[in-house]
């Protein structure tokens, strides 16, 4: 019998196909859940949130906010404990503004829902992360 | 003057941080910069053709090219390596994804350095972006791109060097991110803008004819 007519492969085939999609799906699911995309309707109820947030101010155009991305991405994944947030500057201009930013990229990291403490411009994982766990307790 | 247009498909601003490419970091500083917009689903040979033609193109495969595009024509230039078709486009032509990157890189660089004294010259690297698609070790490919841009951009004037898109998101080889990067000695009119893959060609063409 040939492979392409075997009924029991061809179930196997799809079985590990069903399965494959679904951990892609899954692994879709985690990254979109990993920073929370913030614009004026969730900003504030995601601060209220979370007692430890981090915020990165971002745009399209800003190459340092790009290189930035990832580290954000690394951290999230490392500090589920933290509420990880990035908002289009350009699209929500008047958070960006609440906050005073000027330049871009700015993390802003807040404390029971103030602002604490920021970076601006892309910087290694490191002065993040001692900002982070600082602000921790760590 | 040697005038260089450079494609290298997947090159993304969101591994510098880890890879450290020492060239591309210091290009990062010194030269001006943006962010190149390209929404999923992006293949390789309509990007290309967006930025060639001057136009927005719609998403298409390979295909045979009958006509130069009217950036090659306009400015004269070189073709070498444009994965417009398949085999590639110009002067050197490969069979899509069949060399390694090393092997593309070496053919190109060769390509661009003998050409250069003729005229302006376009040319395109697709073996990075066939290379993460396929799972490759993403570092090492980037300290190759690195040492062939150190080579390249020390022999000319003037250059762009742009990515069409991002990197690969999966084997799919029609979906990567949305960003690619433009680094060049061409000031854009609007910085803080994103570039728009007609644009790369449209500055091009400035760039050579003034």
């Amino acid at each position: 019998m040939s492979v392409e007519n075997d009924p029991e492969l061809e179930a196997l085939i799809r079985k590990k196909i069903k399965q494959m999609m679904k951990q892609g799906k899954d692994m879709e699911k985690e990254q979109r859940e990993l920073i929370a995309h913030l614009d004026s309707s969730n900003f504030d109820e995601f601060l209220k949130k979370n007692k430890v947030a981090v915020v990165d101010f971002w745009a399209e155009w800003c190459a340092p906010c790009l290189i930035l991305a990832p580290v954000i991405e690394e951290l999230a994944r490392d500090y589920p404990q933290v509420g990880f947030g990035k908002l289009n500057s350009d699209e929500n201009q008047s958070i960006a503004g609440r906050y005073g930013v000027m330049s871009l990229p700015t993390v802003i990291f807040f404390k029971d829902g103030e602002p604490v403490d920021e970076v601006i411009g892309a910087v290694p994982r490191e002065e993040l992360e001692i900002r982070l766990k600082s602000l921790l307790g760590e | 003057m040697k005038a260089l247009l450079l494609g290298v498909d997947g090159l993304s601003y969101s591994s510098f941080m880890k890879c450290n490419p020492r060239f591309l970091l210091t290009l990062f500083s010194s030269t001006f910069r943006g962010v190149v917009v390209n929404r999923r689903p992006q293949h390789p040979a309509s990007s290309w053709m967006s930025v060639l033609e001057m136009k927005e193109v719609p998403l298409s495969g390979f295909t045979t090219i009958s006509v130069k595009p009217s950036l090659v024509q306009e400015t004269g230039s070189i073709p070498i390596n444009l994965p417009i078709s398949n085999p590639t486009y110009g002067e050197i032509s490969l069979k899509y994804g069949e060399l390694t990157l090393q092997e593309e890189i070496n053919k190109v660089t060769e390509g661009i350095l003998s050409s250069l004294d003729d005229g302006p010259v376009i040319a395109g690297v697709s073996g990075l972006d066939v290379l993460l698609h396929r799972g490759g070790d993403k570092c090492q490919a980037y300290s190759a791109v690195d040492t062939m841009l150190r080579k390249l951009v020390n022999a000319v004037d003037e250059f762009i060097l742009f990515s069409p898109f991002g990197e690969p998101k999966s084997g799919n080889e029609e979906d990567h991110e949305d960003y690619g990067i433009y680094l060049g000695t061409v000031q854009r009119p609007a910085e803080h803008d994103t570039v728009k893959l007609p644009e790369i060609g449209y500055l091009f063409l400035k760039l050579i004819k003034g």
